[in-house]
């Protein structure tokens, strides 16, 4: 084997044994030729999913329901909430409580969206906006573990890493599948577990990347205190050299394998910096998302998703923990709308103008809605029906699917469940959802599971 | 002896078809049908269609209507092979079912031309012991047969037309002997002792050496803990800390002691039913508390219950059956024997523990739990309980000059007088406002913020005042009667404050009548705001009380101006007082007395009852025994006594503890719906499949269940563990899927090995100390990993040794071992290693900062080390440590960026590294290349080669020059970790040479066991 030089660190260009195994590290699944691919697709290249954790209320965001201001106050109709599922409503009087903020057309289509969100309205005409979301489960962990990985047993791999699978990576220095996540101050912060962005049972590599906006950036990136990147690709070239003569006495190819993770990591130490350094953006761009730098709020996040998109991550995850409003939802809704309205527009408005929203697909949402009924001033968890965004990859925007009652508890018309928005966007990154799949204890399991789901083909076209 | 360089021809042989033996069923036929035909026509009741089993013979063979889905008589007529062959309509249908191939139709032909036998899966027919394959003792095979395993491989290697590889070299064997055995590297004292004599009887004695060490019951946890799942955290939601670790230390011992594999498992799933269980077996029984549980604010109770007990079945069907009888929670399983009743006949096993569906208690209580104090804290707490015991005697006896004293005692109480300050004003923080009423006490109008400060002011009294007192009264007006205004009558005074014309006056003591558990009346003077308060909750009596509080300096006489008893009460939910009275008293030391006293020492002496009522008689003497100066050092004694026990208590280990209590009901759950609640009530019970629990008149218990796993005759457990073992040091099961013994699992390559094994490790007693050594000592396990061309090998390299990287806790324990920091005491409470700033803000209720732990505690093995189960520690997670949410049976072995970064960059390897150089440099060495060889030693166990040398000697000259040239940056290095950085070396050289020895702790080689 060829000793690797150091111009080789330095460059970024792999060579050798070391770009073999980074092709196989990049390649993702092993299937037959076409077999997981859609024809005539994929119309999105990634996804960045603004996940708006905690629960956000449907009713003061994109589901307009004047019927319930009606009966704000008035006792909930039984028809409604007999034999249903509560969580902290479980044996309380159930009474509605009516949306606290009006609605308001926007853009050429005059799609009402909640007064509280002015700048995605600017950009209302970029979105479809599902009204008639419904999920299996009413807590956060266990929703958050079925909106990320299809059901809610640990060990399941999560979207992210089943897209980075089904596709592999668009780039050689960073990470496909990266998870940001910022506090709100509008809610209480419920945790979010690492199981959210594990790969499950698919090989570690397909696992999500936390970009952190405190200490290392991804953990351990940084070189120990007094060894600068020359000292450290000194100690990388020399393991590089080392692991090559053994390689050629033992006969072990991971040797080399190792070390081509060695160089790809060295050039991450030099990539994620690059990547998380905004001096080089524009006031103006800083402006439009409404962040001095990389500060870990969510628009400095959405900024940074921006900056990943470029440079060809594949998975995007954005949480910003701060929509578990059981209390004071009107005050609550006001602060946590604030802190992610414009820096999602701006996300929307910067990747048109650079010509990248046409292959990223945009999310946006959360793990599931709050109840029409009210819990004093807030609302509860709500399983039934809630709202979705989706924007980018040529979607049709300006457009509403699907429909809650009006009181806004159940989707009763074109009813999404949250698998049925798994199967649409693997779909639009051109993976058959029924064939993207995994053997595993003797099952070919996938994200979508058993239950039938269905790609929303009124949606996306 | 032949080399592997015959391999590959040889393979190409074992290749080819052998056409003249008999199609088998087991091997060949059922795994083709349980993949393709099964969903459809095997055992889920649900899904089946046509009325047809494959899985059954007789359902397959029979007549129906005149055509038969298998006929052996007309084999081409079979309804089976003309629809797996119907090109316009083939079986199996849909698109997500693939075809059969024109082959394995052909062997579905050729199977039931030989008449359809159906066999019994393997993995359930009890394993008999087989015949050992002879050997010619004059072959040159011979000498290489250590015992019966040799000869099974080489039976089984001889089949594949290979040979045994040649034995590895001393070093590489005793390395691979202590990493596999200890998770530590060896000494390269030991290497060197094994090279001057390689034999095998040398070998022997090295392995007894490790098999005898405390470090082998470490090491053979991380194999245990992955499949049981043991954490620190619960894994849900907030992921909160929970009482656990006793557990592990009982884990250790039981490997230390090599207990028999059969207790082991009984007294894991049931050590507290064991009749007269110690405290050890209530210990062990622990493992039935390592579930997943929540503490999520709005979760249904009912769910938790029923996915607790899922858990459950989950992971003992996983860990003692391999087995994936999990399946069978929504429906019957697809291609196993197990029905979705059978699941839930196993959950009814686990319904007598003692839980709850969601947990409220305190952040990090999961009751119950069990103390297990050390035999120094037991015997302590012994001594003190009985010294207490002493006291209390004392204090509690009755003599003719106590009883004087009390009567003195009462009439005095009578007589002490409490008088409302004249004078008297009081506003709220909050701006509201207050009654007074005819008993003189003050009504608080409810209206206002939930938090709020009362302040008092009245002119100081001529006479002095010592102590002031606060009556809460009750009300009918107020909720619950009061006393306080929150919703149940409670209420929190945070803190209560005096001053005199401004200046504080210090309390020095306060006494309450009554004080709710964890409020009591110290909080209210103990100088914190945020830090609770006083409270008078209780379960019934209403919650009338009053606090007196000891001024530190009397306050009033001539010329005071005025006074303020400030009452803050800022716990939240409107806890403020709602009826109360203040007044102020001339004396310090006065009781305060339940209010019924008071009314009854405030009648004329003439209207007391002549003999009060036992009850208050008893009151009466409790206080003047909590009073009298007669008693002053027996009650100093127990209170000093009783804080020693507090102390004591505070530092003894709990447990979560399985404690059985009267069954839940069990129901089957149709799609494992918990809110249905129609599905028919279950006793507990083993799939039938496996055999059957035979007791009479009683319901089976959790014990008759381990009882039945580990009675000999199941036809699982044995083959399960022996599989896992073998995995455990030949790198590959016998069985590949360790954790699929059912259809769609992998056979046997080995079967009679397999059955071997087990059958000998049952007829051992289930000694798995002996199942290790026959494995280690045998010649198979010796054979060399170093295979020219290891792919071509993939299929047939079974009882070969194939090389793997480390654990991610031995790669830890390696470099801490190597660099002579790893701390090698055995058992005791999780310790925190570093960790990454920041890595935990995830988690919330209560939001966690992450501390390290201090000193030593810092360089433990990783298996001590705190496992939070949502965020496994960063290195660890990077090596592939799960995060023992559920049963893992296997690491994945991973080779990514995030592992290179971390064995970099974690300060743990960086401050290894820098002890490592200190230990080069700290060697009676002259030249650098004889230190290289030191340090290579300690990692490697070997010399550095020629080319090493030269590229490490050339990275250590340039490191000089850099460091030389910046002295902060060698300085900013060495800094690294906990343990001083030797002061007796030059910082830069001490630095250079850091950054040698993490090149060296970064090596493949280092991290891989060959």
């Amino acid at each position: 084997m060829n000793a690797l030089s150091r111009r080789t660190f330095l460059t970024g260009a792999a060579a050798g044994l070391g770009q073999a195994a980074l092709a196989s590290l990049s390649a993702g699944a092993q299937q037959g030729p076409g077999s997981i691919r859609l024809p005539g697709l994929p119309r999105a290249k990634r996804v960045i999913h603004l996940y708006m954790a905690g629960g956000p209320s449907h009713l003061e965001t994109f589901d307009e329901k004047p019927e319930l201001a009606k009966l704000d106050g008035e006792p909930m109709p039984e028809s409604y909430t007999g034999g249903q599922q509560l969580a902290q409503l479980q044996g309380r009087a159930l009474r509605c409580l009516g949306p606290r903020f009006p609605f308001q057309a926007f853009g050429e289509s005059g799609l009402r969206i909640c007064e509280k969100f002015p700048r995605l309205g600017g950009v209302i005409d970029e979105f479809c906006i599902l009204n008639s979301l419904e999920t299996d489960q009413i807590n956060h962990d266990p929703a958050h573990t079925l909106f990320n990985t299809g059901t809610t047993l640990p060990g399941r791999p999560s979207m992210g890493s089943w897209i980075h699978y089904g596709l592999g990576s668009m780039n050689e220095n960073l990470p496909a599948f990266v998870v940001l996540s910022s506090i709100g101050k509008g809610g209480q912060s419920q945790p979010i577990a690492a199981r959210q962005w594990h790969s499950g049972f698919l090989p570690s590599r397909f696992q999500g990347v936390e970009l952190r906006s405190v200490g290392d950036p991804v953990l351990y990136v940084q070189n120990p205190a007094g060894v600068d990147r020359a000292g450290q690709g000194d100690v990388v070239e020399a393991i590089a050299k080392l692991n090559g003569a053994r390689a050629a006495r033992s006969g072990d190819p991971e040797a080399a394998a190792r070390t081509a993770q060695y160089e790809l990591a060295f050039r991450m130490q030099a990539a994620v910096p690059e990547l998380v350094d905004l001096s080089g953006e524009p006031q103006e761009v800083l402006d439009l998302y409404g962040t001095e730098g990389r500060d870990g709020s969510y628009a400095s996040n959405c900024l940074m998703a921006r900056r990943m998109a470029e440079r060809g991550v594949r998975f995007i995850q954005v949480y910003h923990r701060g929509w578990d409003h059981h209390g004071g939802v009107q005050r609550s809704m006001e602060i946590t709308a604030r802190e992610v309205d414009q820096a999602s527009a701006a996300l929307v408005t910067d990747l048109k103008r650079r010509g990248l929203l046409e292959d990223t697909l945009i999310l946006f949402g959360g793990e599931f809605g709050r109840t029409p009924m009210g819990q004093g001033d807030g609302r509860d968890h709500h399983i039934r029906g809630f709202s979705y965004l989706m924007a980018g990859a040529g979607i049709p925007g300006g457009r509403r699917y699907g429909a809650t009652d009006p009181l806004g508890y159940a989707a009763v018309e074109d009813v999404v469940h949250v698998r049925d928005l798994h199967a649409t966007v693997l779909h639009l990154l051109g993976l058959d959802h029924e064939r993207l799949s995994y053997d595993f204890r003797g099952l070919d399991l996938r994200l979508t599971g058993v239950e039938p789901a269905r790609v929303l083909h009124d949606v996306i076209s | 002896m032949p080399s592997l360089a015959s391999l590959v021809p040889a393979l190409t042989l074992a290749a080819a078809p052998i056409g003249d033996d008999p199609v088998s069923f087991s091997q060949e036929v059922r795994p083709l049908l349980a993949d393709r035909c099964f969903p459809c026509h095997g055992p889920d009741a649900a899904t089946r269609e046509a009325d047809l089993r494959l899985d059954l013979r007789a359902s397959a063979v029979a007549d129906r209507d005149g055509s038969r889905v298998i006929d052996t008589r007309e084999p081409a007529d079979s309804e089976l092979l003309i629809r797996v062959r119907d090109d316009l309509d083939p079986m199996p249908p849909g698109p997500d079912h693939a075809p059969l191939s024109g082959e394995e139709a052909a062997l579905l032909e050729r199977w039931i031309s030989e008449g359809a036998p159906y066999d019994e899966h393997w993995a359930y027919r009890a394993p008999e012991r087989p015949e050992v394959p002879p050997i010619d003792p004059r072959s040159p095979e011979a000498a290489w047969v250590q015992g019966d395993i040799d000869r099974w491989v080489l039976d089984g290697l001889a089949q594949a037309g290979l040979q045994p590889a040649p034995r590895a070299d001393a070093r590489s064997l005793i390395r691979r002997a202590s990493f596999d055995l200890l998770g530590l590297p060896p000494t390269q004292a030991q290497v060197q002792a094994f090279e001057r004599d390689p034999g095998q009887a040398a070998f022997e004695v090295f392995v007894d050496e490790l098999l005898a060490s405390p470090h082998h019951a470490e090491r053979l946890t991380t194999f245990w803990f992955d499949l049981v799942r043991f954490a620190d955290t619960t894994g849900i939601h907030a992921d909160n800390r929970w009482n656990i670790t006793p557990y592990r230390d009982w884990v250790i011992e039981a490997f230390a002691s090599n207990m028999p594999f059969d207790r082991f498992t009984v007294e894991q799933l049931a050590g507290d039913l064991l009749p007269g269980a110690d405290r050890s077996q209530r210990v062990a029984a622990a493992y039935n508390r390592l579930n997943l549980i929540t503490r999520e604010g709005g979760s249904q109770p009912k769910e938790f219950l029923a996915r607790y007990t899922a858990d459950r079945v989950r992971n003992v069907t996983e860990v003692w059956l391999a087995s994936t009888v999990g399946c069978a929670e929504c429906h019957d399983h697809k291609f196993d024997p197990f029905s979705a009743r059978e699941f839930y006949e196993l959950g009814a096993f686990f319904a007598d523990i003692e839980q709850v569906g969601v947990y409220l208690s305190g952040n990090n209580t999961f009751p119950p739990e069990l103390e297990v104090p050390s035999a120094d804290q037991e015997r302590r707490m012994g001594e003190l309980t009985s010294a207490l015991a002493a006291v209390e005697a004392a204090l509690a006896a009755q003599t003719p000059e106590l009883a004087a004293d009390r009567a003195a005692f009462i009439d005095e109480l009578a007589e002490s007088t409490w008088v409302a300050p004249a004078g008297l004003e009081v506003r709220s923080a909050a701006g509201r406002t207050f009654e007074a009423d005819a008993a003189g006490a003050w009504r608080t109008r409810p209206d206002g913020d939930d938090k709020d400060t009362f302040t008092a002011r009245f002119p100081a009294p001529a006479a002095p005042v010592r102590s002031i007192r606060l009556e809460l009264l009750a009300d009918d007006a107020l909720p619950n009667q009061g006393p306080g205004l929150a919703s149940n009558g409670n209420l929190v005074l945070t803190e209560l404050t005096v001053r005199v014309d401004g200046e504080a006056v210090p309390i020095a003591a306060a006494r309450a009548s009554f004080e709710q558990p964890g409020y009591p009346v110290a909080k209210a003077h103990d100088g914190e705001l945020g830090r609770g308060g006083w409270a008078v909750m209780r379960a019934q009596d209403g919650a009338p009380a009053e606090a007196i509080f000891d001024l530190a300096r009397p306050l009033g006489g001539p010329g005071a101006g005025a006074v303020e008893v400030e009452l803050a009460q800022v716990h939240g939910g409107r806890h403020l007082l709602g009826r109360w009275r203040l007044s102020v008293g001339t004396e310090v030391d006065s009781p305060a007395l339940a209010p019924r006293l008071r009314e009854l020492l405030a009648l004329a002496e003439e209207d007391r009852p002549e003999e009060p009522a036992e009850e208050t008689a008893a009151e009466l003497d409790q206080l003047h025994r909590a009073h009298c100066a007669l008693l002053a050092d027996d009650r100093e004694e127990k209170a000093r006594l009783e804080g020693e026990v507090m102390a004591l208590q505070g530092q003894i280990p709990l447990v979560m503890e399985t404690r059985a209590v009267d069954p839940m009901v069990t129901r089957v759950l149709a799609r494992g719906d918990w809110m249905d609640e129609t599905g028919e009530v279950v006793q507990p019970g083993v799939p039938a499949a496996l055999g059957v629990i035979a007791v009479e008149g009683r319901r089976p218990t959790r014990l008759d269940l381990a009882r039945w796993l580990v009675d000999g005759r199941n036809p699982l457990v044995a083959r399960v563990l022996v599989n896992r073992v073998w995995r455990l040091f030949m790198g590959r099961g016998i069985v590949e899927t360790l954790d699929d013994f059912g259809v769609q699992g992998t056979s046997p390559t080995h079967p009679e090995l397999l059955d071997h094994l087990a059958t000998r490790l049952v007829d051992s007693g289930w000694d798995l100390r002996a199942l290790i050594r026959d494995i280690v000592t045998s010649s198979a396990y010796q054979q060399t990993s170093a295979v020219p061309d290891p792919s071509a090998v993939r299929e047939e390299q079974f009882g070969l040794q194939v090389r793997h990287r480390l654990d991610a806790e031995f790669i830890r324990d390696g470099a801490l071992a190597a660099s002579g920091l790893l701390q090698r005491e055995v058992g005791g409470p999780s310790v925190r290693p570093y960790q990454p700033v920041g890595y935990w803000s995830h988690l919330n209720f209560p939001r966690r900062t992450y501390r390290p732990s201090e000193g030593k505690a810092l360089h433990r093995r990783a298996l001590y080390g705190h496992w939070q189960r949502q965020f496994v520690h960063p290195s660890l997670a990077a090596f592939d440590a799960p995060s023992r949410e559920r049963c893992t049976s296997e690491r994945p072995r991973s080779n990514t960026p995030l592992a290179a970064l971390a064995l970099l960059n974690d300060p743990i390897f960086v401050e290894a590294a820098r002890a490592l150089a200190q230990e080069a440099l700290a060697a009676p060495a002259e030249e650098d290349a004889e230190r290289l060889t030191v340090l290579w030693e300690r990692v490697l166990q070997r010399a550095p080669e020629a080319s090493e040398r030269e590229v490490l000697l050339e990275l250590l000259a340039g490191q000089r020059a850099t460091f030389a040239e910046n002295p902060e940056d060698a300085a900013a290095l060495i800094a690294i970790g906990s343990s001083p950085a030797s002061t007796d070396l030059a910082p830069a050289e001490l630095a250079a040479w850091t950054s040698v020895a993490r090149v060296a702790l970064n090596l493949h080689e280092a991290i891989v066991r060959e």
